[in-house]
């Protein structure tokens, strides 16, 4: 069921990034070179790491750093279950393992950093209304719109990441049995599904719709 | 003439069905009419004519287990169960097993054999050996039937000599006879002396065998005797010991349905050689029998005889579903897919493996953290009923007696899981051909392997004092060369080489000797259960660092790979390479276990940060939100 749940999952999230970057005439070359210019940033800002402002950490080291892990992540993760419908094991493994520090790290630092920014406001309100309710008479921006879906994802991934990493913490003690590891195996999957899927709207609304 | 062909027809027609519906038929002692209690076998016996023994026959034969038993159960239908079908081309092999082990210590042979088409094994009618042969050497540890009544495929020569001995009927006696005084030891040795008629009365409690058929000429007839005057060759007789048969002829025959632990002990033991541990107190019994069980409460079979061995995936290769639920899984693990609940069996407890990732039951085995020894730097010596004649009169006791066998060793078997396995290097001397080396049987190769080892008798003392213990005799390059040099004299058409520890060696053009890999070299391995550990005592009780340590003998541990050439101590082999889950990343995964303890710490820590952070904020916003609502005016 999961196997099939994100594959569908993980697909339409691809559609939809490919059909917006293309709305926004960016080719899938363009967005290779952002990534690849987003790796040099990372390797020069740990370089220039004692010189770098909060914005600079955040933008230029934090962010890439962030998306870096969660795609070796995904990329270890669900490539043995949607592809050979196995579990990870040997090097993938290892490498998803040797990552996940890092995510954590990562995560929690945005966590930290970025909270104050995605913290919600009655303007958020006012978008909600305007989106969700039928009688609503607030007229919102297409700028208000992006960024209430902007913190709405922020909080989605903090949430969604103490799910992943509590799930696979609790696996690694001798509290749960054979079937509690398999629930908290499903628990760890599916969050980390969510946790692609809103870091992947996350992105784009932050670095393509800004 | 038209009518005696139709009447032959429908004769031919009528035995046929005849034929089938005998094969078919259901016996007295075959209908589970529900009683749990044994009935008392006081029966008449028979003996291989199926003529009746009475107690004043002279001369009294012994008792034909076949012709006996046969009154009230389907001997027919019994025959075709595993311990009997092993040389029928048609049954299914399933699951490579122990083989038998042509063992012979002077020439350091040992090639492991079964009838069976496990791969691995080399079948001995292949090999040059016939049922006869067989028989009288195996036939110890084999409860008859199988190549035992097989002698019409031998050849002619023999014939004489089977009709003497008599077939080897399956003994159901060797499994069902709950008699203390049951010797099977004397079944046992019953087969060197060809007295294959004998041996099931051999080993009762009420009747004693005499003599030797392997003495008596090709034309001594067992009913009227006639040796002439050679007081040293005793002919075979049976006594009956008094008060054997009651006032009607009958005798009691004290068998049972469950077969007592003790019989099956006789043909499956097994002796691992951990250092000085060698005394049976220092060793553990299987936790299932500690609790209780019997082997048959696991193994069972129905009147097919087609026991149960208890392995994953048995249910799918015999078609028979209802046998999953005698395997480790289905007493011990609960399957919800089943319309009735199967797991908790015979009290059988269910594991909470707390703290194991489930992909440890896709790869490994139950066996391998529950079965045999614990693991240690090296595989230990094993000996086995099977291999070593255990329990047999007059077999080397020596811990290092040939055949060797070491374990365990953890190896991914057929079904891609890692599990326990009893292994073999086999050693033999063989002919060359191609790419195809066929062994030697060591009879052949015995005078020149002599010859060559005790050339220097005079100093060649350690040589002679292992021979006479059993083990196997000190070689030396030099001295395999010679012996494949005289091998080459027998037949100079052909090449020849020696077989061991994973290598072929034999002699280039210029009569070099060399050593390479080959595919005959490789070893033979059977996966094992027994005994079982206690949970407590099972591989990742104490943790993961059980098997995930630079210094887990699970991964780690070298295995012992044993060889008379004294002058190419072959290295010990790494179990790595039988699990083959490659070099590299076993060691690396082991090393990151050794950070594994601050991983878990550092995760909580961001976890704590994290829900800090959203409980902070929910909090701040619930906060807002109280203020914005008492603000407005209810």
């Amino acid at each position: 069921m999961f196997r099939f749940l994100a594959f569908i999952g993980l697909m339409l999230t691809g559609a939809w990034l490919a059909v917006a970057l293309k709305s926004k005439s960016i080719s899938l070359a363009a967005t290779g070179e952002k990534l690849r210019q987003a790796g040099q940033n990372i390797v020069v800002s740990i370089g220039n790491f004692s010189s770098l402002s909060s914005v600079e950490f955040s933008n230029k080291l934090l962010f890439p750093l962030t998306l870096f892990c969660v795609i070796i992540m995904a990329l270890t993760g669900f490539i043995p279950i949607i592809f050979f419908g196995t579990h990870m094991s040997g090097y993938i493994l290892m490498l998803h393992v040797a990552t996940s520090p890092l995510f954590a790290l990562c995560i929690a630092l945005a966590g930290i950093l970025w909270a104050h920014k995605h913290r919600f406001e009655l303007a958020d309100w006012q978008v909600f209304r305007a989106l969700f309710s039928r009688n609503a008479d607030v007229n919102i921006t297409k700028t208000e719109k992006n960024q209430f879906w902007n913190k709405v994802c922020f909080w989605g991934v903090i949430t969604l990441a103490v799910f992943a990493i509590s799930s696979i913490v609790a696996s690694m003690y001798k509290i749960f049995g054979t079937h509690g590891q398999e629930l908290l195996l499903q628990f760890h999957r599916y969050s980390t599904l969510g946790l692609i899927i809103l870091i992947t709207i996350y992105t784009f609304l932050v670095k393509v719709e800004k | 003439m038209k009518n005696a062909h139709s009447n032959s027809i429908a004769i031919l027609i009528f035995l046929i069905l005849f034929s089938r519906t005998f094969a078919d038929e259901t016996k007295l002692g075959d209908v589970n009419e529900g009683s749990q209690a044994v009935p008392v076998h006081v029966i008449d016996m028979h003996d291989a004519t199926g003529a009746k023994i009475r107690p004043d026959d002279h001369p009294i034969m012994p008792f034909s287990t076949k012709q006996t038993c046969i009154q009230c159960h389907n001997y027919d239908k019994i025959r075709s169960g595993w311990h009997f079908n092993a040389n029928d081309p048609d049954v299914d092999p399933g699951r490579p097993g122990e083989p038998w082990i042509l063992s012979d210590q002077i020439t350091a042979t040992q090639i492991p054999m079964s009838y069976r088409a496990w791969p691995g094994v080399y079948n001995p009618k292949k090999l040059g050996i016939t049922s006869w042969d067989f028989v009288q050497k195996f036939g110890r540890q084999m409860p008859g039937g199988g190549v035992g009544e097989n002698g019409d495929s031998d050849p002619d020569s023999l014939y004489l000599r089977w009709m003497l001995s008599g077939k080897l009927e399956i003994n159901c006696l060797s499994c069902h006879d709950a008699d203390a005084a049951h010797d099977q030891a004397e079944y046992a040795a019953q087969m060197p002396r060809q007295n294959f008629r004998w041996a099931p009365a051999a080993s009762c409690a009420f009747a004693e065998v005499q003599g030797s058929a392997k003495d008596m000429p090709d034309n001594y007839d067992i009913y009227f005797g006639g040796v002439g005057d050679e007081p040293r060759k005793v002919p075979p007789s049976v006594k009956y010991k008094e008060g054997t048969f009651n006032s009607k002829g009958k005798v009691f025959f004290n068998v049972v349905r469950q077969v007592p632990n003790e019989r099956c002990y006789y043909c499956h033991s097994t002796k691992y050689i951990a250092g000085d541990k060698t005394a049976r107190w220092q060793h553990e019994q299987d936790i299932h029998l500690k609790s209780g069980m019997m082997c048959v409460d696991c193994h069972r079979n129905g009147l097919d005889h087609q026991m149960v061995r208890g392995y994953e995936g048995e249910a799918q290769e015999t078609g028979k579903p209802s046998v999953a639920s005698l395997s480790c899984k289905g007493c011990h693990i609960p399957d919800k897919s089943n319309s009735v609940p199967v797991a908790g069996r015979m009290g059988a407890p269910v594991p909470k493996h707390a703290g194991i990732p489930t992909i440890h039951f896709e790869k490994l085995s139950c066996t391998a953290c529950h079965s045999g020894p614990w693991p240690s730097g090296q595989t230990q010596d094993v000996k086995t009923s099977k291999a070593h004649a255990l329990g047999v009169h007059g077999a080397a006791v020596a811990d290092d007696a040939a055949p060797r066998i070491v374990g365990p060793v953890f190896v991914k078997g057929q079904d891609g899981k890692i599990a326990p396995h009893e292994l073999i290097f086999p050693s033999f001397w063989a002919s060359i051909e191609g790419d195809s080396v066929k062994p030697i049987l060591p009879d052949i190769v015995r005078p020149f392997v002599v010859q060559v080892i005790t050339a220097d008798t005079l100093t060649d003392s350690t040589n002679i004092a292992k021979m006479n213990a059993g083990e196997w005799p000190d070689f030396t390059k030099s001295k395999i060369s010679q012996i494949l040099l005289k091998l080459a004299t027998k037949d100079s058409t052909k090449s020849y080489g020696y077989i061991n520890a994973g290598k072929l060696y034999h002699l280039t053009a210029d009569s070099q000797l060399v050593a390479e890999n080959n595919p005959a070299a490789q070893p033979y391995s059977w996966a094992f259960a027994h005994n079982v550990r206690p949970a407590s005592q099972a591989l990742g009780a104490r943790g993961c660092q059980d098997c995930h340590s630079l210094k887990a003998p699970f991964q780690f541990a070298n295995v012992v790979v044993h060889s008379p050439i004294v002058d190419d101590v072959p290295a010990a082999q790494s179990m790595l390479s039988f699990e083959k889950v490659g070099v590299i990343y076993p060691r690396l995964f082991a090393l990151s276990f050794l950070f594994r303890p601050w991983l878990k710490i550092f995760l909580i820590f961001c976890v704590v940060v994290l829900v800090a952070v959203l409980g902070f904020f929910a909090f701040k916003g619930f906060d807002k939100t109280l203020k914005s609502i008492s603000k407005k005016q209810w």
